[in-house]
């Protein structure tokens, strides 16, 4: 038996028929028919059905073609839109016509003619060329026409020239938009008025920079002989008594000199003495005027604002682009000449910053009243640390990756004694009566003596507890991974009540009037009573609530959720009073901050709100993830580290007050200490006040 | 002699004398020509109004003939421009209309088409040629307003892709392309009824 031909469908038979195809499939297919008797016999239906198609029988319309003619006659004489319009405008002509006829005097048309010249003539005489901006950077600057130069920026239009000479200070000039000229001490210069920007230096020296040109021959600079047409972006001109210099950094300037032309390209110095020609390199001093002009570069954006940009940012600059977008104000640079190392920036709210210039970073970083952190102490700890280390007067408790809980000496710097688990330390150690309470990877909850690091008990959990255990009463409450809440006796470690739940629990606990609050990894944030062992209330987020500790505060309850949002409850009923979308998924515990709660979110912004209504106050983005709880300083400060290794210390306005660059595992602050644990095995220690 | 001077004359030179000097005989004769063609093209188009609103269109589609006749530069394509026309008034009504609800099945609109016979003697042959026409235009009613008036213009009034596209303006290209996509559904639906 012979097989079905699959070759073409009944659609492309179709298209076939109607003549619907490409030319070239056509033909393919024409030369398949011929051989193939089942497509054939296909196609035969196919024209079978378009046959009956086109046969259909049509309707007969038995109108009269009279009819039409009539209606179409009827309709010729109805006017058109055109018709109608032109209708109107010819009457509209002849009222003006006549109203001309009634009331034109021939004064009249002098006066509309007059008044359309002197219009056009105002704008014409009017249109400004450009502004001039001129920012003071230090000592005394005098401005033609303006006697007194108190502010540090001043605008004036290009269409009227300007005279500006320099005592013992620098400023900066910037015409129109993209020219930027330095005029250093004792320097006159004179900008003409009118349209292409022609500058002439009388005496000094200047240092330019010319972000893009059009056109050659759009500024040039004159000085007595010498003509210069500025083809080069970066250049500085010098004229003293009998000597003239001409230096480019970057481009070509041609200049002109007693009918000579003269080329300079990169790195090259032009020098006219007493009539002699000579020609040098850039020397290295002179090449770092223009890389200091390079990086502190005055762009004005027209808004009324100066802004610094710092070119080339080193890694840690940015807390300077943070400063000037935080400050909002206008910032000039005040540098002092003798210190070449940092840079001196001013506010108009007359605050100083320091920030040092060096290609290391921001290490001197001043604001009033307060002073930047000081390196306390540096030591180097016996093994990685994977908790956050608790502080006891003088001592430190740190929890050790390899399961040695270790309690350090501050003073005497020296281990006092170490305890061995076996296993990792899995949560932050409790403390109270001299008495340390902390779980471990190896399934058993170990109570220490604080003193001797003796072991009082140790109970066998049979999970890993990863929940910090709360303290209330004589008791520990704490969950498990498995989900049984846990009451157990601080004395001696036995179990006084348990509860099972479906899913485990990763977050802390808090305590409050007998009702314990934790939330568990099926988003549910459980309120338990102590006493009567039963849940209270609860709440159903629709994320998990993971390491999120409830914050409990003013007869509200704060915690944040994975589904993106920071609830607020009720403490007596669980009712919801209000919540916050942060933008991403909220991993940390909230942090209150006086009247306010702060919340940190995976995407590393730092939101502040309103502790009662939850309306935001500010909002601080970090550069990398935030896993780890921000941890409040004294003078409400707030300390965040984030994922890039960057330490935060903002304050209670969301102004950044410091920030570190340290490669970190944990960090803690005590009062006004700040303790950083790095990779290295180092703890080191900060002052801040 | 004069009526035969008409009925021997093709529609350009209709056009042609209509144009000379308003000649009403020329017009009847075209309108004789294409009124039933028309009309069908119309009811087909707007199956779903009522019958005396498609004659007011046809009405409405000879008159603009009449009066716009002298612009039509290219006598030769008359045909499609009088196709253009119907389309052009048949679309403006469908989108004068606000919603259309009417629940009757498609073969009842189809009834005008069906109930003629073809000149056909054979009673057998002519049911499965109506049944056909009513599977087809079923499958036409699924497809959306400006497909559905192309592979109308195909099938019932068998126009070559590039008349049609002289009628919508669509190029040639895309006409081909749609019509593709139509011919897949219907003869889908024609293979499952046994027709093909």
């Amino acid at each position: 038996m012979k097989k079905p031909c699959h070759k073409y469908s009944r659609a492309e038979l179709f298209s076939y028929a109607y003549g619907a195809l490409e030319p070239g499939k056509k033909r393919e297919m024409a030369l398949h028919i011929r051989t193939c008797p089942e497509c054939k016999s296909n196609l035969k239906k196919v024209l079978n059905v378009k046959f009956v198609l086109k046969n259909t029988p049509q309707l007969s319309f038995d109108d009269s073609a009279d009819l039409i003619i009539g209606k179409a006659a009827e309709r010729e004489h109805e006017p058109t839109a055109y018709d109608r319009f032109r209708e109107r405008w010819s009457r509209l002509r002849e009222d003006l016509g006549y109203f001309l006829r009634l009331h034109f005097r021939p004064e009249y048309a002098l006066i509309t003619a007059l008044l359309l010249l002197a219009g056009t003539g105002f704008f014409f005489l009017n249109h400004e060329p450009g502004r001039i901006y001129l920012t003071k950077i230090s000592g005394q600057v005098h401005v033609d026409r303006v006697p007194f130069f108190p502010l540090h920026r001043y605008e004036y239009p290009l269409s009227k020239g300007l005279q500006v000479k320099t005592g013992n200070g620098e400023c900066v000039l910037q015409i129109k938009k993209d020219r930027l000229i330095v005029l250093k001490p004792d320097t006159e210069i004179h900008v003409r008025p009118g349209k292409g920007s022609v500058l002439e230096l009388k005496e000094g020296s200047i240092l330019c920079s010319v972000k893009k040109l059009k056109k050659a021959d759009h500024f040039s600079v004159h000085a007595d002989e010498v003509t210069m047409n500025i083809i080069g972006t970066k250049f500085f001109v010098d004229k003293r008594k009998g000597s003239f210099e001409l230096g480019v950094k970057e481009g070509r300037i041609s200049t002109q000199y007693k009918e000579k032309l003269l080329i300079l390209t990169n790195c090259q110095v032009f020098r006219l003495m007493s009539g002699r020609i000579s020609l040098r390199k850039l020397d290295r001093r002179e090449e770092e005027c223009f890389s200091l002009l390079h990086e502190s570069r005055l762009i004005d954006d027209f808004s009324g604002t100066v802004k610094l940009v710092i070119q080339g940012t080193p890694p840690d600059c940015d807390v300077y682009e943070q400063y000037r977008r935080l400050s909002r104000t206008p910032l000039f640079v005040i540098s002092p000449p003798d210190q070449r190392e940092s840079l001196y920036v001013v506010r108009q709210d007359f605050e100083t910053a320091q920030v040092d210039r060096n290609r290391s970073g921001v290490h001197e970083y001043s604001l009033k009243g307060i002073k930047a952190p000081v390196l306390g102490f540096k030591y180097r700890l016996p093994g990685a640390i994977e908790q956050r280390p608790v502080r006891i007067d003088d001592h430190l408790l740190l929890p050790g990756l390899n399961g040695v809980l270790t309690k350090y000496d501050i003073k005497e710097n020296k281990i006092a004694w170490s305890y061995r688990t076996g296993n990792r330390i899995s949560t932050t150690p409790v403390f109270e009566k001299n008495i340390i309470y902390f779980a471990s990877h190896d399934q058993y909850f170990y109570a220490v003596d604080f003193i001797t690091g003796e072991l009082i008990w140790k109970q066998k959990v049979g999970t890993v507890v990863y929940s910090q255990p709360v303290l209330y009463d004589q008791r520990l409450y704490f969950g498990s991974s498995t989900g049984i809440l846990y009451c157990l006796d601080a004395q001696n470690g036995k179990a006084v009540w348990t509860m099972r739940f479906n899913k485990g629990f990763y977050s802390p606990a808090a305590v409050s009037r007998d009702v314990l609050y934790i939330g568990n990894s099926d988003g549910t944030l459980y309120a338990c009573s102590i006493r009567e062992k039963k849940i209270v209330w609860k709440f159903r987020t629709r994320g998990r609530i993971i390491s999120s500790k409830p914050l409990l505060k003013d007869q509200s309850i704060y915690f944040g959720s994975n589904d993106r949002f920071l609830y607020c409850l009720d403490q007596k009923n669980g009712r919801l009073k209000w919540k916050f979308d942060s933008g991403s998924e909220i991993f940390t515990s909230p942090v209150p901050l006086e009247d306010l709660v702060l919340v940190s979110s995976v995407r590393g912004t730092v939101q502040a709100l309103q502790a009662q209504t939850g309306s935001p106050v500010w909002k601080y983005q970090t550069k990398g993830k935030i896993l780890l709880d921000p941890v409040p300083a004294s003078k409400g400060l707030i300390c965040i580290g984030d994922k890039q290794d960057n330490i935060y210390l903002l304050n209670r306005f969301g102004l950044i007050h410091s920030k570190f660059k340290y490669d970190f595992i944990t960090y803690t602050v005590f009062s006004n200490n700040l303790l950083i644990f790095d990779k290295n095995n180092y703890l080191y220690n900060f002052l801040f006040n | 002699m004069e009526a035969d001077k008409y009925k021997k004359s093709n529609d350009a030179e209709l056009v042609r004398f209509f144009q000379s000097g308003k000649d009403k005989a020329a017009f009847e004769e075209l309108y004789n020509r294409y009124k039933n063609m028309i009309y069908s093209y119309v009811r087909k188009f707007l199956y779903r109004t009522p019958e005396d609103i498609a004659r007011e269109i046809v009405h409405e589609v000879f008159i603009k003939v009449y009066l716009e006749l002298y612009t039509l530069r290219t006598p030769e394509v008359f045909k499609y421009w009088l196709y253009k026309i119907a389309r052009t008034l048949c679309l403006k009504h469908i989108r004068g209309q606000k919603s259309i609800d009417v629940s009757m099945d498609s073969s009842e609109f189809m009834a005008p088409f069906l109930n003629l016979s073809d000149n056909r003697s054979d009673i057998e042959q002519n049911y499965i040629n109506n049944e056909v026409r009513t599977l087809v235009f079923q499958e036409l009613d699924k497809l959306d307003d400006k497909l559905k008036d192309i592979v109308m213009l195909k099938f019932f009034d068998g126009l070559t892709c590039e008349e049609i596209s002289r009628v919508t303006l669509i190029p040639p290209r895309t006409i081909r392309f749609k019509l593709n996509r139509a011919f897949e559904k219907i003869s889908r639906k024609l293979k499952k009824e046994g027709y093909i």
